[in-house]
């Protein structure tokens, strides 16, 4: 994914709504499945991906004015879409209904696949919220260390342990099957 | 489970979404994005035109105005407000920055030599080069002709490890033709011992721009950086040469 910045009239806009389109349709997957890793499959991560582009068109000007690179000016509105959405009262899904969501229509494989994933997102819903956005922003949105760290305010060492950590508490809960409904 | 498992639930989002998320955010706003641009632009031609009034009305005003706007070569620069462009254009050239990398792109044909004195003849006007760049910085580009509200502006980028740009701009503006933006800090500086402005990005960290800006000998330059600050960028301009 590039990131384009208009150079010759730079101090004027920097993304026209040509661009936001394109950018649209090239940090459409890498937003939704950071909310996937985030708060899990399903509608939800839906709504939070389009609350994110919605916020983010409607901000656009702001987006000119002082950035430069746009998927880190979006995965910091995706940021504070997930924050303001802990920070509301919400109804829990049981994961059972997550898990058996139209489980009739699917293959073999991809039934297989999604249950793992229920069972990843219930093992990651375990987890403190920092660890689960870090898993969610290298994971889901296919971010690195370095722009994680300028992210998260951490050092970039610092988010390899806390991966590093989290990956071992996953691995451990996963072949321990801590899978309890 | 390693990197791969944890990596291999990503999917891409059901087309019905895509789709419907498009239609959302591109339907109804455009008109609204339209009319704010006008609301913008309408505001700032009318406060342009209350500040012409007050300096030619009011000789006491010029002073006022003095840090208000600033002109240098074919930029004028109102302190404050919405960054606008009145013309709306959109460049031919791009800087193209990933979390990871940095490069320079061109939309369409866009003539580039290899160094300043062919960038020169392409452009009619000699073409300066740096002779002081800061530590780590290489070029990332060739010598890029762009024509801009029919004059030609040569520009070039530097890139350092970290992936950390500086770009130069050359503009002869021989037709005259005038851009007019807003800038949240307008900074008056000596540059090669002209009168030119610095305009640091009121944004902190990675996503700060800041660029110097001056004229001489007909030749607006401007250097735009992501990371560097106003002394560095003063070496720069100071060994620009032929």
């Amino acid at each position: 994914m590039v990131i384009k910045t208009n150079l010759t009239v730079w101090f004027g806009p920097t993304v026209s709504d040509e661009d936001f389109v394109d950018f649209y349709k090239a940090e459409l997957p890498r937003i939704y499945n950071f909310f996937r890793y985030r708060v899990g499959d399903g509608p939800l991560a839906e709504d939070l991906t389009a609350q994110t582009f919605e916020k983010a068109w409607r901000s656009r000007a702001r987006y000119r004015r002082d950035l430069s690179a746009f998927s880190t000016w979006l995965f910091t509105i995706a940021r504070r879409v997930a924050q303001d959405h802990y920070r509301k009262p919400h109804q829990e899904i049981p994961l059972d209904e997550i898990a058996n969501i139209s489980a009739d229509e699917m293959t073999e494989e991809l039934a297989q696949q999604d249950a793992d994933f229920a069972r990843l997102s219930f093992l990651l819903a375990q987890l403190e919220d920092r660890d689960r956005e870090l898993v969610a922003l290298k994971y889901g949105g296919g971010l690195t260390n370095r722009a994680i760290a300028r992210f998260t305010g951490l050092t970039e060492s610092n988010v390899g342990v806390i991966l590093h950590r989290t990956l071992q508490t996953l691995r451990s809960n996963w072949e321990n099957d801590n899978y309890e409904r | 489970m390693n990197d791969d498992f944890l990596t291999k639930f990503r999917k891409e989002p059901q087309p019905e979404f895509a789709a419907a998320l498009y239609q959302r955010i591109n339907n109804p706003m455009p008109t609204k994005s339209k009319h704010t641009a006008l609301r913008f632009a309408a505001l700032t031609l009318s406060l342009l035109a209350v500040l012409t009034a007050a300096i030619l009305l009011w000789p006491s005003a010029l002073a006022f105005a003095q840090g208000v706007v600033r002109q240098v070569g074919g930029y004028i620069f109102v302190q404050g407000g919405q960054p606008i462009d009145l013309k709306g254009s959109s460049g031919p050239i791009r800087v193209v920055k990933t979390l990871g990398s940095v490069s320079i792109q061109t939309i369409g044909n866009v003539p580039s030599a290899p160094n300043p004195s062919e960038a020169g003849k392409l452009a009619g006007f000699a073409v300066l080069s740096p002779s002081y760049l800061p530590a780590g910085y290489t070029a990332m580009s060739g010598w890029m002709v762009t024509s801009e509200d029919n004059s030609n502006v040569v520009t070039n980028g530097y890139k350092d490890t970290t992936n950390h740009f500086l770009i130069i701009n050359q503009w002869k503006n021989s037709q005259g033709a005038m851009q007019t933006f807003a800038k949240g800090q307008i900074v008056n500086v000596t540059v090669r011992g002209q009168t030119g402005v610095w305009l640091p990005d009121t944004a902190s960290g990675p996503a700060q721009k800041n660029a110097l800006v001056w004229e001489q000998n007909g030749i607006t330059y401007s250097l735009i950086t992501d990371s560097l600050q106003l002394d560095e960028l003063l070496k720069v301009a100071d060994s620009l040469s032929q």
